[in-house]
């Protein structure tokens, strides 16, 4: 497993925090929100999803004599999620993604209709973009994580996780412009375009 | 006709068609987060509490 990078600090061994399982329980357990949103945004399928935040959460528990004490737990998690993510997807799943859910919630948590479509319209293109565009946007636009950050937990240098976010913002940008019906986005139509759209947004995002 | 709620600034009140025209990299930026904020605040299904229960009581036994 990649090693996060301790903070600034180097402590002197009397200083070294030691490992505190009730204090890692309860710090995994204010996680479990964002390893679950962190997954949804993964997998585009809450019911998968919820699957792979409970095997990265258990594993995280079983592995929490390597982790270091005082650094980046969030981090360290979402690395875990990340491998176990992959770990499905190899394991089971086809080359693309499994069909986005209709988002009912979206409905429910805004009464914006604008909005609704919008945000729906944002969760089928996230969705068609590559895995490693679509864990790299989310991990620095809605996870609140840096740069050096994500490429840790993605185990790339900082410029990949810049150029894949950077692709991931314009192949939305794309896919949302395209999208656009004049508020007419009903379902079958939209999914007939998203198939020119992919197409579009694979050319410009480069694989 | 609606202001945008997740509008950033207050002077950036849409009207009509202007709606749209929101700059697109905040659209996404703003949904983005409202994909990722809307799943950290459902409540937390009890299976994954218990599942850390479950995983500390069977360290307690061995």
């Amino acid at each position: 497993m990649t090693e996060i990078t301790p903070d600034a600090q180097s402590p002197k061994p009397e200083d070294v925090p030691v490992f505190n399982e009730a204090e890692f329980k309860a710090e995994l357990t204010a996680l479990i929100p964002h390893l679950r949103a962190f997954s949804r945004s993964l997998c585009g399928n809450a019911a998968l999803a919820d699957d792979v935040a409970q095997d990265a959460l258990l594993k995280a528990w079983n592995a929490r004599e390597r982790y270091r004490p005082g650094s980046n737990l969030k981090a360290w998690t979402f690395t875990i999620l990340r491998n176990q993510f992959y770990s499905i997807k190899r394991r089971s799943w086809r080359a693309t993604s499994l069909e986005p859910e209709v988002a009912e919630q979206t409905i429910v948590a805004t009464s914006d209709v604008e909005q609704s479509v919008r945000v729906n319209e944002l969760r089928r293109g996230l969705d068609m973009l590559p895995d490693d565009q679509r864990e790299a946007l989310i991990l620095v636009g809605a996870s609140g994580l840096s740069y050096d950050e994500a490429a840790e937990i993605c185990d790339c240098a900082v410029g990949t996780i810049k150029s894949r976010v950077s692709r991931a913002r314009k192949s939305l940008e794309v896919i949302m412009q395209s999208g656009e019906f004049d508020g007419e986005a009903d379902n079958v139509s939209a999914l007939d375009a998203m198939d020119t759209i992919l197409a579009e947004a694979k050319s410009l995002a480069g694989g | 006709m609606t202001k945008n709620p997740d509008s950033k600034n207050s002077d950036t009140i849409k009207v009509s068609d202007d709606f749209e025209k929101e700059a697109l990299p905040d659209k996404i930026g703003n949904s983005l987060k409202k994909i990722y904020d809307d799943v950290l605040n459902e409540p937390v299904p009890d299976d994954f509490l218990s599942l850390l229960a479950q995983a500390d009581a069977k360290q307690g036994r061995g």
